[in-house]
């Protein structure tokens, strides 16, 4: 049966997952990217987009590890604090490092600033959650403090 | 803030201790030590009422607007 709490560690999980599909990716994106696109694409284009993979990798990891944050203060029930809004904010700036990372590749490889056009938009949403979330647990602690 | 609460000055006049008090209003003694120590972001209509029924007084007795703070 649906619950909120198996909801949150579906999620958990996925994130697991996330950073197992990206702990492979970065030891067989080089090969892979020449198997894959090898017979399609220029070697300098395989290049540049494996470079804005990598360069984009720790942010992607940071991300990771704060999503994985979030969700264990979820199940330990502390949602509306200054913790989770910290790392929104942090998630948020991972988004931004990524759009700027795709968009400097993509002055070599076009197609590379879809990337950096949905990274951006992507901050932009976190941002817009992060302010929600720091609003919420502003309001929290006024209704704690209410006697 | 500028509110000041005389809660404790008001116990003491009454005689009453924070347990006596928090359980006759109804409230954990964390929460009246909140109020008491002027920590407390607001107090509830329904909480007031209860304190002055208890300890026999008006609201004015318990809070003092102070504006220099």
């Amino acid at each position: 049966m649906y619950t909120s709490e198996k909801s949150t560690k579906l999620t958990l999980f996925i994130t697991y997952a996330f950073m197992a599909l990206l702990a492979v990716l970065m030891v067989a994106a080089i090969p892979g990217a020449r198997w894959f696109f090898g017979d399609i694409m220029r070697e300098s284009t395989i290049r540049i987009m494996l470079t804005a993979f990598y360069v984009c990798c720790p942010a992607g990891w940071l991300a990771l590890i704060f999503i994985m944050k979030i969700l264990r203060n979820i199940l330990a029930e502390a949602v509306f604090t200054a913790k989770t809004v910290a790392y929104l904010r942090y998630l948020s700036w991972c988004c931004g490092f990524v759009a700027i990372a795709a968009a400097v590749c993509g002055m070599f490889y076009l197609p590379l600033f879809i990337f950096a056009f949905g990274a951006a938009f992507m901050m932009l949403i976190l941002r817009v959650l992060k302010n929600v979330i720091a609003k919420a647990t502003e309001i929290k602690n006024e209704n704690e403090l209410t006697i | 803030m500028s509110i000041i609460v005389n809660l404790d000055v008001m116990m003491a006049k009454r005689k009453i201790s924070s347990g006596e008090l928090a359980a006759k209003i109804g409230i954990t003694q964390a929460n009246l030590s909140i109020l008491k120590t002027g920590k407390a972001k607001a107090i509830r209509f329904s909480t007031l009422e209860s304190i002055c029924k208890v300890l026999d007084c008006q609201p004015g007795d318990i809070l003092e607007f102070n504006n220099d703070q």
